[in-house]
């Protein structure tokens, strides 16, 4: 039987700078994360918002895995999230 | 002159007021000055896809603001005046250009929904998924905009 614990996560919002940190089981998954942020932040999901780390990588496909799976992965290690609302404008 | 008539500026109180509750979140660990008049000067990194880093005077003025997001411009940082030749280039990004020259735009345009800029010249009607909205919508997000463009994939180094 594998022991959960509780990790620390940090999450930004990019549309604010507004940043919450909080403690949660590491058997929770990313989208887990993501909406107790959410709760934190006092924001809502739109659509096209993207949860990434703070090196920019966008981590939607790891949003059904569980954060001790991301540890096991090396993503995000550090466990600093953002929440990166939709822009757009002319292609570079 | 700008596709549409600009709007009335907001009223300074309100916009200084709007831009002094937002700094602190919106520039922690950044370097700047706040002439405490709606006009911040940023400097920002941006690191290059050989490693090396370029240093850029970005100004933000936020005479419409909150209810639009501020202008953005960069400065040669030795005269602190808007210079098409200090601008940065980018490359790839799908939702983001910077154009030093910009038609009738009078300091360039960071083509963005997160400046002032892309919704008075060049045409642009963006969608209410990506259009700024000052209810969800602070300065951070025009910072975050920059700062995506300065870095891997998509700074490519000084304009020439």
């Amino acid at each position: 039987m594998t022991a959960t614990h509780e990790v620390e996560v940090h999450v930004k919002s990019l549309k604010t700078g507004e940043t919450v940190k909080f403690k949660i089981t590491d058997t929770a998954t990313l989208q887990q994360a993501w909406d107790k942020a959410l709760d934190e932040l006092h924001e809502t999901r739109n659509e096209g918002d993207k949860f990434r780390c703070e090196s920019g990588d966008d981590l939607t496909s790891y949003l059904n895995q569980t954060l001790a799976a991301l540890h096991d992965q090396k993503v995000c290690v550090g466990r600093h999230f953002e929440i990166k609302g939709p822009t757009g404008g002319a292609r570079a | 002159m700008p596709d549409r008539p600009l709007p009335a500026p907001t009223d300074p109180i309100t916009a200084s007021s709007a831009v002094r509750e937002h700094l602190t979140k919106a520039l922690a660990g950044r370097r700047y000055e706040y002439d405490d008049d709606r006009t911040i000067l940023l400097w920002l990194q941006a690191a290059r896809p050989t490693g090396e880093t370029d240093e850029y005077l970005v100004r933000l003025r936020f005479l419409h603001y909150p209810d639009w997001p501020p202008s953005v411009t960069f400065l040669n940082p030795s005269t602190r005046l808007y210079d098409a030749t200090h601008w940065p280039a980018i490359s790839g990004n799908p939702n983001n250009a910077f154009y030093p020259k910009y038609g009738d735009a009078p300091e360039g345009m960071m083509c963005n929904t997160t400046s002032f800029e892309y919704y008075f010249w060049g045409g642009h009607t963006p969608t209410s998924t990506i259009h700024w909205n000052k209810n969800c919508h602070t300065f951070a997000a025009t910072i975050a905009e920059l700062a995506d463009n300065l870095r891997k994939p998509f700074y490519q180094g000084r304009q020439t």
